[in-house]
């Protein structure tokens, strides 16, 4: 079953953030290179490029999510992190009041296994939700 | 003594990831798992106060130029914040804070009458400043320390009453904000949401982030409406279009930043909440929560807080010319409006409409509160060694010359001896109710 954000929301939860965050690395990353950084410009430039690190390579934001009797695959930025039900050890749901789902996948690291899943965003929330309590371990 | 004001003066920056990793280890978490926690709250916390500044960087001169457009002039100035932190850290009580705080907190983790263990020690300095402010006024010591205590006590209790608002409604689990300045108007935001779930017509209104973006569609969007917001501020600062255009797209990118480092402190905190939840569980055979204290920063990211924060900017400075009593100008510090509103979101559910009502009512009472100590605070101000600004008459701030809860506890204060049984009862009362709300959870 494939579980997909609107466009709208993939559109201003996940590109959007990624698309700031990159033009403020490219601003910070011109003004290192212009030699015009100041005392915050590396903290700035290293706290943007981590989140298009967190958005784009780690794909910790998820557009669409595909989860059935073999795998569970989360997409975004036309990328996919695919797990084999067989390869997953570990996978930790924290549910947070909000109704976001914090997901990791055997221990998450820093550029796969951690995932932010707005379930209340997804038009199939409740089978999205059940689906991945069910595959809880 | 020395030694914790030497690792105060480190800054949030250092001690934060420091403190997190220790409160790691002490709750039974791994070692590299309580340091990368440690790392990552504190990576997530600076990028939080670095977006913060760039907001407040940019809005603070917009404002200022559009009160100097405008002409507005009133007898007392606002100098913002560092003045109520000068009070706070030149006298006696603000030397001592930091272990009266802690030691406040320590007794009431273990009375059961707090869930929360307040690390931001760096904003201990608000009650400092109460007590500060009752010492000059009563020129009684004991008075202030005794007062300042109260606060910290009565501020962890509205912490923990607002702690799964928090968790709900800003996304933050495990934490709530025992900040001096944010739970202040915690009182009035209950009581003013209340009055309107009476008002027909008026407590029907339900206007959340959801359904604004359900109707006006993109324009719903955190990122737009800072952008407009921005742009309508830049374009009352007479700024030209270059300027308006800067200030809206860094306020949208601001409204968009703030909640991926939130992101990023929650990604450290989740591991240390889980271990504080596991290590109360076996210690104490009890379910109850532990809820880690956190800087008011961490929930400014709400959109609703930003949303009417941005509103009311303009409008403070509007209702501050024309409000009958008022002689205080909102000025240097507008940029810290969003710190009032972080805890009055949880109580209204994130609705904008009732988070407004709720924020204009605010800045009204803060208004005239902020006149009322003014020359309290001027006195102690200058007794501090505070630099006047030239021509300066009467100074006083919004932080946290506005609190209602510093300005009742100077007032009440004024009865010396009954005015300490009177603040003792309030507390031991509410610290009662706490205690039966904590146990009633834990079973």
């Amino acid at each position: 079953m494939k579980y997909t954000l609107t466009p709208q929301t993939r559109f201003f939860s996940v590109t959007i953030p990624a698309m700031v965050a990159g033009g403020v690395s490219a601003v910070m990353g011109y003004q290192v290179v212009s030699g015009q950084a100041d005392q915050f410009t590396w903290t700035i430039l290293f706290l943007s490029l981590w989140v298009v690190l967190d958005h784009v390579l780690a794909l910790a934001h998820p557009e669409s999510i595909v989860i059935d009797e073999t795998q569970i695959a989360l997409t975004s930025f036309g990328r996919t992190h695919a797990y084999a039900w067989t390869d997953i050890q570990k996978l930790r749901i924290k549910r947070l009041a909000s109704g976001t789902l914090y997901v990791r996948i055997n221990d998450g690291g820093l550029l796969k296994g951690r995932y932010w899943i707005p379930v209340h965003k997804f038009p199939d929330r409740l089978a999205l939700t059940q689906a991945l309590v069910d595959h809880q371990r | 003594m020395e030694f914790l004001n030497y690792l105060v003066g480190l800054g949030a920056s250092v001690m934060m990831p420091l403190i997190i990793t220790l409160l790691g280890l002490v709750m039974g978490a791994k070692f590299g798992k309580a340091l990368r926690a440690g790392l990552t709250v504190g990576v997530g916390f600076i990028g939080l106060n670095l977006v913060i500044g760039l907001l407040g960087g940019n809005l603070g001169p917009a404002v200022q130029q559009m009160v100097t457009n405008y002409g507005l002039s009133l007898t007392v100035i606002d100098v913002g914040w560092p003045a109520a932190a000068a009070i706070a850290f030149a006298s006696q009580v603000g030397a001592l804070i930091i272990p009266i705080a802690l030691a406040v907190n320590v007794v009431m983790i273990l009375t059961k009458t707090t869930q929360t263990v307040n690390i931001d020690v760096w904003n201990f300095w608000h009650y400092a400043f109460t007590g500060a402010l009752v010492t000059f006024a009563t020129n009684d010591l004991v008075y202030g320390l005794i007062v300042a205590a109260i606060q910290a006590a009565i501020t962890l209790i509205l912490a923990d009453w607002t702690a799964k608002g928090v968790e709900e409604y800003n996304g933050l689990q495990g934490v709530s904000i025992p900040h001096g300045l944010s739970v202040a108007f915690v009182p009035v935001a209950l009581v003013v949401n209340k009055v309107l779930d009476y008002i027909p017509g008026i407590n029907k209104i339900n206007i959340d982030a959801e359904g604004v973006q359900k109707r006006f569609g993109v324009f719903g969007e955190p990122i737009l409406v800072g952008t407009v917001l921005g742009a309508v501020i830049g374009a009352l600062a007479g700024y030209d279009v270059k300027g308006i255009l800067n200030l809206g797209i860094t306020m949208g990118a601001s409204l968009v930043l703030i909640p991926k480092m939130a992101g990023l402190l929650m990604e450290g905190l989740i591991p240390i909440s889980d271990a504080a939840s596991t290590f109360v569980e076996k210690r104490f055979k009890s379910n109850s929560k532990i809820y880690i204290g956190l800087d008011a920063a961490v929930g400014i990211g709400h959109p609703t807080t930003l949303a009417v924060s941005l509103i009311l900017v303009p409008l403070s400075v509007a209702i501050a010319a024309v409000l009958p009593g008022n002689q205080f100008l909102p000025f240097a510090d507008l940029a810290v409006l969003p710190f009032l509103f972080v805890l009055v979101v949880p109580i209204t559910k994130g609705d904008l409409f009732r988070t407004l009502v709720v924020g204009l009512v605010i800045v009204v009472t803060g208004l005239w509160i902020s006149t009322d100590i003014a020359p309290l605070l001027t006195q102690a101000a200058a007794d501090a060694g505070f630099t006047m600004p030239v021509g300066a008459d009467l100074i006083s701030s919004i932080a946290d010359g506005s609190s209602p809860l510093s300005w009742a506890f100077v007032k009440v204060m004024d009865l010396k001896l009954i005015g300490v049984a009177v603040l003792a009862a309030i507390t031991g009362a509410m610290a009662f109710v706490n205690f039966k709300r904590i146990k009633a959870q834990s079973k």
